[in-house]
């Protein structure tokens, strides 16, 4: 992993993002000296080790019900284009 | 009036049940500093005329003798968290005009308990910085100055960087913070007050907005350890609404705060012996293993192994959680909105004009290591690597019961603003004390503990085991004892 391939293109499509060729370069730069930074984690020997997501072991389980509910006008209220109860986006189908 | 924002939130609340003063003339005298104070920029959204409608509330119920345990007390919040019907922006573009519709769990219970908000405080852009310097309304400012260069205005640390400036400058009793990296820790350090991480769980995360789940963490930031023990036990306890917060009872935090630390054995890990670890600094953690030994405790010599990849993991991680939280940004649920012809196109147009350049380069960083060809290499290697550094955590905790380390290698932020390194890595270099006890879940307290040469603070770091906060309020109160740590001189302004 020493020569980091960077598809920054790919990369801003993953992320929904867009960038100017300049944003774009200086971007690669920073990413490139990231991961320069963080391949010191390569000299672990990591083959025998379990990966952990996070520190709680087991989290309980709650009943299925419903506590909440009728707050449609809530949930819309930050939404930028709404009508008829709903969100507005542009057309998605030809 | 000011002499009322002078003292700890202790002594305010005997006042108020003494009656010496009403919470009406308490939130009066802090709206009135929070106005001397703006040169700080340290709230981005200020609600003076709500304080003093909940100060009226305070003083009936004190009248009727009814008082709530913290009612009449005056904070403020990091702008992280949700609160019903006041703007909360996460310091970032995107969320400029979001008003959630509901309250955070954290700010529910201490409203709840009777505190009195005067508003939101700024930080870093999502909080993800050690700064400030990434808010989208500008950076805080530190109100200590260097005595070399007096006229340099200097960065109050961060992310909760808002929250720290102003409890120094005595314009809140207490506040909240967050800490996903350090982000608690590290501003309380540079500012001279003490800022407590509790253990993964301990607090709700409900209505925090997200940054990196696995790590994120609420936390008391006060002038006092006694002043953070209180806020803790009101913030703290088990929420149904956050599946990872922990259903255990919460202690009274405050009632060991004198019980001192008499056969308490203290590990010195030999790894936070790094390069670019400041002489002074060196010097404050050597008197810290005196003042906690001269006070009963055994110094004990241990090892932590991975100390040295702990930032590298944590800047893996903590960007592949974030790009992931961050998707939720798309123009079109809540923050703004910037049109586009295709729904792809109106989800790029927003989120490019809506994040930040330090946002959207580790969502770039957290999509890279989250795609294919790439997620072993670096996302399950950062996974397997914090098993590592938690392990080293567990045994070390076998044979000590808290850990001691300074709080940041360097003596308050060295970096004036405007003067600040274009390299990001060297920013994030400053967390390398901090991001350890996140990525084990760990609860860990700053207090000050003196002045470098150059007049500005620095901190002492106490790792504890999981939900060892009462060790750390003794041992804290210990080291606040002995440090007798000059605060911040009371001025008009800074």
């Amino acid at each position: 992993m020493s020569e980091h391939e960077l598809d920054i293109k790919k990369i801003l499509w993953l992320s929904r993002l867009k960038a100017t060729q300049q944003e774009q370069e200086a971007f690669t730069t920073s990413l490139h000296q990231i991961l320069n930074w963080v391949s010191l984690m390569e000299e672990v020997d990591v083959s025998s080790v379990e990966p952990i997501a996070g520190l709680i072991q087991a989290m309980p389980r709650r009943e299925d019900i419903v506590n909440d509910g009728n707050i449609a006008e809530k949930i819309l209220q930050n939404a930028p284009d709404k009508a008829f109860g709903m969100f507005g986006v542009p057309k998605v189908v030809e | 009036m000011t002499d009322l924002c002078k003292i700890t939130l202790a002594k305010a609340l005997e006042g108020l049940k003494a009656k010496e003063f009403s919470a009406t003339e308490l939130t009066k005298a802090h709206v009135s500093r929070m106005e001397d104070l703006s040169n700080l920029n340290a709230f981005i959204t200020t609600t003076p005329e709500l304080a003093l409608q909940e100060a009226q509330k305070s003083d009936e119920r004190i009248q009727k003798g009814e008082a709530l345990p913290l009612d009449g007390i005056v904070i403020a919040n990091k702008d992280l968290f949700c609160t019903q019907n006041v703007r909360t922006t996460a310091a970032s573009k995107i969320l400029e005009n979001f008003i959630p519709p509901y309250e955070s769990t954290v700010t529910q219970k201490l409203k709840d308990a009777g505190t009195i908000s005067l508003g939101k405080l700024n930080l870093d852009e999502f909080a993800m910085g050690s700064s400030t310097l990434t808010s989208h309304f500008g950076s805080s400012v530190n109100p200590w100055r260097s005595k070399k260069f007096p006229d340099k205005k200097l960065f109050p640390g961060g992310s909760s960087g808002g929250s720290s400036a102003i409890v120094a400058a005595y314009g809140a009793l207490g506040v909240t913070g967050t800490d996903t990296g350090g982000s608690i820790r590290q501003p309380a350090s540079f500012c001279g007050i003490v800022g407590l991480k509790p253990t993964y769980g301990r607090c709700s995360r409900r209505g925090i907005v997200a940054f990196a789940s696995s790590l994120d963490q609420a936390g008391p930031m006060a002038r006092t350890v006694e002043d953070t023990a209180i806020l803790l036990k009101v913030m703290a306890g088990f929420d149904p609404n956050d599946a990872t917060s922990v259903n255990m009872p919460v202690p009274d935090y405050a009632s060991v705060l004198k019980d001192g630390i008499k056969g308490k054995k203290i590990g010195i890990p030999k790894e936070y012996l790094v390069e670019g670890l400041d002489a002074e600094m060196d010097d404050f953690w050597k008197k810290g293993m005196k003042w906690l030994e001269e006070n009963g405790a055994e110094i004990i010599n241990i090892s932590l192994p991975h100390t040295k990849y702990a930032l590298p993991t944590y800047y893996i991680l903590a960007p592949a959680e974030a790009s992931s939280n961050l998707s939720r940004y798309d123009g079109v649920r809540y923050g703004s909105r910037v049109e586009g012809s295709s729904l792809d196109e109106l989800y790029e147009n927003s989120r490019s004009a809506g994040f930040g350049s330090e946002v959207k380069r580790r969502i770039l960083i957290g999509t890279y290591v989250l795609s294919a060809g790439y997620y072993d290499a670096y996302y399950l290697k950062a996974q397997k690597l914090r098993s590592l550094i938690s392990q080293d955590f567990t045994k070390a905790f076998e044979k000590v019961d808290m850990i001691l380390t300074p709080t940041t290698p360097t003596a308050a932020f060295a970096i004036a603003i405007g003067e600040e390194p274009k390299d990001p890595v060297s920013m994030y270099l400053n967390d390398i004390f901090t991001v350890t006890t996140n990525l084990a879940g760990l609860p860990g307290i700053s207090v000050p503990c003196g002045l470098s040469n150059d007049g500005l603070p620095l901190g002492l770091q106490l790792i504890g085991k999981p939900f060892g906060e009462e060790d750390l309020i003794r041992a804290g109160y210990v080291i606040e004892q002995a440090a007798g740590f000059t605060p911040l001189e009371f001025k008009e302004k800074y």
